[in-house]
């Protein structure tokens, strides 16, 4: 189950493409997932660095023209809009092997 | 002369308990579940060893001996419970399967050690004769293996991260420690049977195979020690490809 910020840039990915729903969720998963991230507990920041390092290089083996210009499209998407970004609960693996040498 | 598999009992006692205090109490501030179940898993792990240890001593004395050994033995069963919910409050929180099978292993260890005095093997060493030993055998081999996969997979998706600025590379190193120690500690397991059936067949414990034990147990303690009380220049090698990109 995806969160709420996957599906909204996805929706707006589809927007600024032409793709499909289909097509749209499908590449951002592909990004989301080759940065080692899952959809199911993406956070903003997160997803910025997707968008950013990541994504334009999915569009352009997909044939979209201008990369760089739809990221940015998205991105100012993501700005605009109150998303609710997903638990960062501190019960991550990542929190949870950050904290383990502090004890 | 087991010289290793004493070295390496000690100092597993004595890391252990530091360990074990150091994360219940790391666990108290933060509420969170996975700091408790490796603390307690820790401490007991520490008590284990130490009364082995002690058990070792009391030769002379077995009726002593014995009850020693068995509460080292039901100390275990406890830290082992809750060692096969780490991975799934560490790893997999929410995952079902994951559910399934922190129970399963868990259950497997809590059935096992009682099993096995019930059939006349209290100090669990006929594994030949005994099929609670193989049930207790398959709780803490089952997450020694989970450990080391959960451990290993995250490093192998953390290098992603890592290199995106996501994630510090000392804590991606640091599942790569614990998937370490998660195969160290299943060979350990794999070992002990080895051991078990050279000790039917010759009535004796092989100071090879106890010496091998020893080894790994001293190289699964230098991974979890990296992991909690790793020295600072270690982390600054670790964390310099990061620091200087």
């Amino acid at each position: 189950m995806e969160t709420p910020l996957f599906d909204f840039a996805a929706q707006k990915l589809e927007q600024h493409t032409g793709f499909s729903q289909l097509e749209a969720r499908g590449t951002l998963r592909i990004a989301v997932k080759s940065a080692g991230l899952e959809p199911k507990s993406l956070t903003v920041a997160e997803l910025r660095v997707v968008l950013e390092k990541l994504m334009p290089g999915e569009l352009e083996q997909r044939g979209v023209k201008d990369t760089l210009s739809v990221c940015s499209a998205v991105l100012r998407d993501l700005e605009d809009a109150p998303i609710a970004e997903s638990d960062s609960d501190s019960s991550n693996p990542d929190d949870i092997f950050r904290r383990l040498a502090k004890a | 002369m087991e010289v290793f598999e004493h070295i390496g009992s000690v100092a597993s006692s004595l890391i252990y308990f530091a360990l074990g205090s150091r994360l219940t109490l790391l666990g108290a501030r933060t509420r969170s579940g996975a700091e408790w179940l490796i603390g307690l898993t820790f401490l007991s792990w520490g008590a284990y060893y130490a009364l082995w240890f002690l058990s070792i001593g009391l030769h002379s004395q077995s009726a002593l001996e014995f009850e020693i050994f068995i509460t080292a033995r039901a100390i275990d069963c406890l830290g082992m419970a809750c060692f096969a919910f780490f991975p799934l409050l560490a790893f997999r929180r929410g995952s079902t399967w994951a559910k399934w099978l922190a129970a399963s292993l868990a259950i497997c260890v809590i059935a096992g050690i009682p099993g096995s005095s019930w059939a006349g093997d209290p100090k669990g060493v006929s594994p030949l004769t005994n099929f609670w030993w193989w049930l207790e055998w398959l709780g803490s081999v089952g997450s020694g293996v989970w450990i080391g996969v959960e451990g290993i997979h995250h490093y192998g998706i953390t290098r992603a991260r890592v290199r995106l600025g996501l994630c510090e590379p000392i804590v991606g190193h640091r599942y790569l420690l614990w998937g370490l120690a998660g195969v160290f500690w299943t060979l350990l397991d794999i070992i002990v049977i080895g051991q078990y059936v050279d000790f039917w067949a010759t009535q004796t414990w092989s100071s090879a195979l106890e010496n091998l034990v020893g080894l790994l147990e001293i190289a699964a303690l230098a991974m979890v020690w990296l992991v909690y009380f790793a020295p600072a220049a270690y982390q600054r090698k670790i964390n310099a490809p990061a620091a200087s990109a």
